[in-house]
């Protein structure tokens, strides 16, 4: 587009830009969007992050605040297929998004293979960390289903582990790809 | 904790400026939000109005045009990290967006996030600067083309109006015979902030063996992004050899010190700069054989 | 029944952890909770003046705001010496010092009510250093002089050993402040339950110290208080002392409705408790053959504001001074001091892991000197089961310490070290061991813990325990230990843990202790289950009490193979519960306040960690490649839990080597605090040297801070092996091992 049609292109758009702005002085608005497969709407206070959200309004507290600055990795989430920090993500972002969480990973008795490994590999020691990592480790199966140690640790390289010192968490990833070699 | 504020996502480049200058004061713009979010939580802003333009399609493309390569400013680190567009004519870009902060802040943070924050220990912006890139800013009163290098004033200031938004950033395609190389040196391998990085862009004439075309440009060593045009002039036309190498590392740390002053890290920066200028001149050269 | 003892069964917790079912507390629910707010100190040293809170009133939403006239017992904390305020009265002592609580209908309010109170101080002079604080007539941080707590421990006589050493070798050793950044900040609830008990459910180390804290500060008896640990995103000693109990309780003893408190990560960093830095001059003699003949260590401590542990550490340094090692002639003087930075208090290692960096230094040093190898300087002069230690007190069983000297060495010696990189001229590579001792539970007093096993008539089979298990497991291998003592399947027993209303004293857990000490306490309360068990099944089999006996989780004749009752059956039969209360000790004795002699410890846990690493010599980098760490841990209950503890212990000891770093006023959060990622830790090959301990439950001893402290002295030695140049300060980040690559540059081109 050349500068001038752009220009003109603003003018026309006026009254409806203003239309909108002149709605958003609400104190909550609503965003639709996808939680572990169900779509939800909810009234949120922009300001909120998406942590804030999933936590205290959805009721999902198997994400954790570790740090609230993005450098920790403890809330992190699964949306429209990779890995964020939930805590440095405003909620009305997830608009229209399919966000994913500890909580839709398995259940008590369908267990996610990653969260039978994790129980098998002694992976979990305070566990304040693994609903993060069991997320971005997901996440690296999905798009590989086998990966090498290094990439693992590429993945999960976002996350701060102060128990295990990480080896059993990898060892657990690695083998959850190597077993599904197995069933093929 | 966050101070409420209005929310607003634009469809449209049109809607984004025309709520920017029809806003005024106290309306901020937002794309990944990983500094933003930060800077909200520990009150360095507070905002009435935020504006996200991550949903704006110009943003959100990187594409090839007239031999030129554009990237939407919405774009995101892993998105730069796995175009095999970047892989092919900016490496040196992709290299950098590939050790940014973590997988997770990858996959949110934008390079135009990169950029108008301007940090100057930004991975993105010395690739960019040695890629000559260019900006393309616009507002309702037009759109204007800033050179990278004339963006940045200081530490996390840049010359962009309250009211403008960067679009996309361009560069011409790095030619098969140019050579590039980032390197980075951090206390930690995974979520840390550059100590130092230094990018380099190099063309070695093949009948000559002489310096046709040096870009130099480090990391976390000044106040801004910004080249070594002093070192650049000393090395073109000259022959790549170690002994002019060394004297042009020695001419790297120089320039530091005379822009940034010296410091208590001085005596760590100096000889590390001239250690990371010369890996990455070795990588490049080996890189041509 | 399946042998429990030794197996790696799963973690009892593991399953609803991996769920994110787990509810740690910030996850807690209340009905409609007050949030609270804690408004701090900016200042490290002032009187306070006055407060004003009628604006922070003012905001809609806050119920209260409470300052330490609020208090309405004694408003001081502590472990060991009651120093800290829960809220400052007329002084504070530290940036992050509390000095009055908000509680408000949202989190916004309490925290924007916060920021409303104004708190007007008066400097004071603000000391720094203990140096400085140790100097006559300067300012006083408590009424009672800046020395804490000094410490002796002298054996033989140092000056004659000294004298008759052929070699002597003196140093200073720097350590500083460690953050535990365990990953879950603090954060819990509190409310009156239905015994109208104020009730507080938090992550803690210790809820039976917190007890006693609670009500103390609130004036109440023991009872009025109730203590619930939730799930616990990790500890490391951090959460040994008070850190929200207090505010929580003091805000529901006034508002009598429930309360919730969640700290930020910022805030955890300014306010709990740090590793201890350490100044250790350190002096060794050693004969000509390289028998270690004396050592001379004087230890200089930064407690900071409040005593915490300090004096703890300030013992246990002077203790384990010598590192694992038959040294007849010793004087250790330690001194902790109080000064204006932040607090320190225990943490993994109580002091140990900064004395390894010192004496595991001087090992290679002197090693070098006399042209011996490293691993057999160390072999010979290592304690042997009839060693004395430097306390005086002989080891007579589960000395391990030879042994895993004796693996690592064989490690060491298959592998290929090439020291160069032809492709990397800049690197170096180098190998260096750390070796360590650690006395298993508290330093030379009672530190008992107790436990009750029972069964009921309807068959259900109880363990009351009072630990906390903070992640290390210790619920999982209590189990075990029961399951394998009872012979009684572990699923079928039901553990009801750190609750003070349900359990007893377990003491704290920290020191290693709880597998060693809280294990021994089940097994005792399972001896007298059984005699239980056996009296009632009497009756019921028609037989005298002396012809039976228990095994497998059956009363049985010693007469007849045939003849016997399960003991469920024995509980439902009988129509009673089999009850067995257990205690346990370890047989410690006190020791000397002059001469520090005595057997402070039961039994020690022992290890040696060897380092590889690479330094880039020109960015001052260090990659630590692989660290072999061998563990005299005493029998295993659960191997892949204490591999877990190991694995977790060298990352720890990697980052207090290389990049951890605490810096009063200036940490914030873990932008500028770094502990290492999964793409920074080395591959860890684990060995265990199970030692039989035959005072420990099934043999155990403990590992939870032995798997930290052999690590960062040997990647220092491994940094020296490589560069020809020792560093002094920890940590070895960047600047540090760059100064000194340079320093040794410069060194090598003068001669």
């Amino acid at each position: 587009m050349r500068l001038k049609d752009f220009t003109s292109n603003l003018k026309r758009s006026d009254p409806q830009t203003f239309r909108r702005l002149s709605l958003i002085q609400t104190m909550e608005i609503t965003i639709k969007f996808t939680i572990n497969g169900k779509i939800v709407k909810v009234e949120v206070p922009p300001h909120w992050t998406l942590l804030r959200l999933l936590r205290e309004k959805l009721g999902l507290t198997g994400t954790k605040e570790g740090c609230g600055i993005g450098e920790c990795g403890a809330c992190t989430v699964v949306m429209d297929g990779r890995p964020i920090n939930a805590c440095l993500i405003l909620a009305p972002k997830a608009e229209g998004r399919s966000v994913e969480t500890v909580e839709g990973l398995g259940d008590q008795v369908f267990l996610h293979p990653l969260q039978q490994s994790f129980i098998d590999h002694g992976a979990v020691q305070c566990g304040f960390c693994t609903p993060g990592i069991l997320m971005s480790a997901k996440t690296l199966l999905d798009g590989n289903p086998h990966p090498t140690k290094e990439e693992v640790k590429g993945a999960i390289s976002g996350h701060l582990c102060r128990c295990t010192g990480y080896q059993q968490i990898v060892e657990a990833i690695e083998d959850t790809g190597k077993k599904r070699k197995v069933i093929r | 904790m966050i101070p409420p504020f209005d929310y607003i996502i634009p469809e449209t480049l049109e809607e984004a400026c025309n709520i920017l200058w029809e806003a005024g004061k106290g309306v901020g713009v937002i794309a990944g939000g990983t500094d933003l979010v930060i800077g909200l939580r520990n009150g360095d802003h507070s905002p009435r109005l935020l504006i996200d333009i991550t949903r704006i399609p110009e943003l959100r493309k990187i594409e090839e045009q007239d031999g030129r390569i554009l990237i939407g400013a919405a774009v995101t680190h892993s998105e730069i990290v796995s175009s095999p567009l970047l892989k092919k004519y900016g490496k040196i870009l992709s290299d950098a967006a590939s050790v940014i902060g973590s997988p997770q802040i990858r996959n949110l943070g934008t390079i135009g996030g990169n950029i108008v924050n301007a940090s100057p220990a930004a991975d993105s912006l010395p690739p960019l600067m040695v890629l000559n890139a260019v900006g393309k800013i616009v507002s309702r009163e037009g759109a204007r083309e800033a050179p990278l290098d004339q963006l940045f004033k200081g530490p996390y200031e840049t010359n962009l109006k309250p009211h403008e938004i960067l679009v996309h950033i361009g560069f011409e395609k790095l030619s098969s015979v140019m050579r590039s190389s980032f390197i980075r040196l951090a206390r930690r391998e995974a979520m840390a902030i550059a100590r130092m990085s230094m990018a380099v862009v190099l063309r070695i004439e093949r009948s000559s063996n002489l310096i046709k075309d040096i870009r130099i440009s480090p990391g976390a060593v000044m106040p801004r992004p910004q080249r070594m045009p002093e070192v650049e002039d000393f090395l073109k036309g000259k022959s790549p050899d170690e002994a002019i190498l060394k004297t042009a590392s020695q001419k790297v740390s120089g320039v530091m010190v005379l822009t940034s002053g010296v410091r208590s890290s001085t005596p760590y920066k100096a000889p590390v700069v001239e250690a990371l200028f010369l890996r990455a001149m070795r990588s490049c050269l080996e890189d041509r054989g | 029944m399946r042998r429990q003892v030794g197996a790696n069964i799963p973690k009892v917790d593991g399953l609803e952890k991996v769920l994110g079912e787990v509810r740690y507390g910030a996850d807690l629910p209340a009905k409609e909770p007050l949030c609270l707010k804690v408004v701090r100190s900016p200042k490290s040293h002032a009187k306070i003046v006055r407060i004003e809170m009628d604006e922070a009133l003012r905001i809609p939403g806050v119920e209260r705001v409470f300052t330490a006239k609020d208090i309405p017992g004694k408003n001081l904390v502590g472990t060991i010496t009651k120093d800290q305020p829960i809220l400052c009265s007329d002084r504070v002592r530290y940036i992050g010092d509390p000095v009055a609580l908000v509680a408000a209908k949202t989190s916004e309010a309490a925290e924007a009510a916060a920021n409303k109170v104004v708190v007007v101080y008066e400097d004071l002079p603000a000391l720094n250093h203990p140096e400085e604080a140790l100097k006559l007539n300067g300012p006083l941080i408590h009424d009672k002089g800046n020395l804490l707590f000094e410490f002796h421990v002298i054996k033989g006589d140092v000056q004659k050993g000294l004298r008759e050493s052929h070699l002597i070798i003196e140093k200073t050793y720097q350590t500083t402040w460690v953050d535990h950044a365990y990953l879950e900040p603090d954060a819990g609830i509190s409310f009156l339950d239905e015994k109208e008990r104020v009730t507080v459910v938090c992550p803690t180390q210790n809820v039976h110290y917190d007890q006693k804290e609670v009500a103390s500060v609130l004036g109440l008896s023991l009872d009025q208080v109730r203590i619930i640990q939730c799930a616990t995103g990790g500890g490391f000693g951090g959460r040994l002392d008070i850190t929200i109990q207090c505010l929580l309780a003091l805000a529901v003893f006034h508002l009598k409705k429930p309360v919730k408190i969640v700290y930020s990560r910022e805030e955890v960093f300014q306010v709990t408790s740090k590793r201890h830095p350490l100044t250790i001059r350190y002096k060794s003699g050693v004969k000509e053959d390289g028998t270690l003949i004396a050592v001379e260590v004087e230890i200089l401590g930064d407690t900071g504001a409040y005593a915490s542990y300090g004096p703890t550490v300030c013992i246990r340094s002077a203790v384990h001074a010598t590192g694992p090692y038959l040294i007849p002639n010793v004087k250790v003087r330690s001194r902790m001091v109080y000064t204006n930075n932040s607090w320190s208090g225990a943490m993994r290692g109580f002091g140990v892991p900064q004395m390894a960096f010192a004496h595991e230094s001087q090992m290679d040093l002197l090693a070098q000197a006399l042209k011996i190898d490293p691993l057999e300087f160390r072999l010979k002069n290592c304690l042997r089961n009839g060693s004395e230690t430097a306390t005086g007190q002989t080891l007579m069983t589960s000395v391990g310490i030879g042994e895993t000297l004796r693996k690592v060495k064989e490690c060491r010696d298959k592998a290929n070290h090439s020291r160069e990189d032809p492709k990397r001229p800049f690197i170096k590579r180098g190998v260096g061991v750390g070796s360590m001792w650690y006395g298993i539970g508290n330093t030379g007093i009672a530190n008992p813990s107790t436990a009750q096993m029972e069964i009921d008539p309807n068959g259900e089979v109880r363990l009351y325990i009072g630990v906390a298990d903070i992640g290390q497991g210790s619920d999982t291998v209590l189990l075990q230990i029961a399951s394998e003592g009872l012979g009684i399947p572990l699923k079928e027993i039901r553990v009801i843990r750190a609750d003070t209303a349900l359990t007893t004293d377990a003491g704290a857990t920290s020191a290693s202790r709880q597998t060693y000490i809280s294990g021994n306490a089940i097994l005792d309360a399972i001896n007298y289950l059984k005699q239980e068990a056996i009296k009632e099944a009497g009756p019921l089999l028609n037989m005298d009490e002396k012809d039976l006996f228990y095994e497998e989780g059956k009363v049985k004749a010693r007469t007849c193979l045939t003849t016997s009752l399960p003991v469920r059956e024995v509980a439902r039969r009988s129509g009673k519960v089999i009850k067995g209360e257990g205690s346990f000790d370890p047989e410690t004795t006190r020791l000397d306040s002059k001469t520090g002699q005595g057997a402070p410890y039961a039994t020690y846990a022992f290890a040696t960690h060897l380092a590889e690493v690479e330094v880039d010599t020109e960015t001052g980098k260090v990659r630590v490649n692989r660290v072999v760490a061998s563990h005299d841990v005493g029998r295993a209950i659960h191997p892949k839990n204490v591999i877990g503890q190991i694995t977790g212990g060298v990352a720890m000891g990697m980052g207090f080597a290389l990049m951890e770093e605490y810096v009063p006023g200036g940490t914030t959060s873990f932008v500028n605090y770094l502990i290492p990622t999964s793409k920074d830790v080395p591959e860890v090959i684990p060995i265990l040297v199970e030692e039989n301990e035959p005072s420990g439950p099934f043999g155990a001893k403990g590992v939870g801070e032995p798997a930290l402290i052999p690590c960062a002295p040997a990647i220092l030695n491994a940094i020296t092996d490589a560069i020809g140049e020792r560093i002094y300060h920890l940590p070895a980040n960047l600047e540090r091992v760059l100064e000194t690559v340079r320093k040794k540059k410069a060194g090598n081109s003068n001669h």
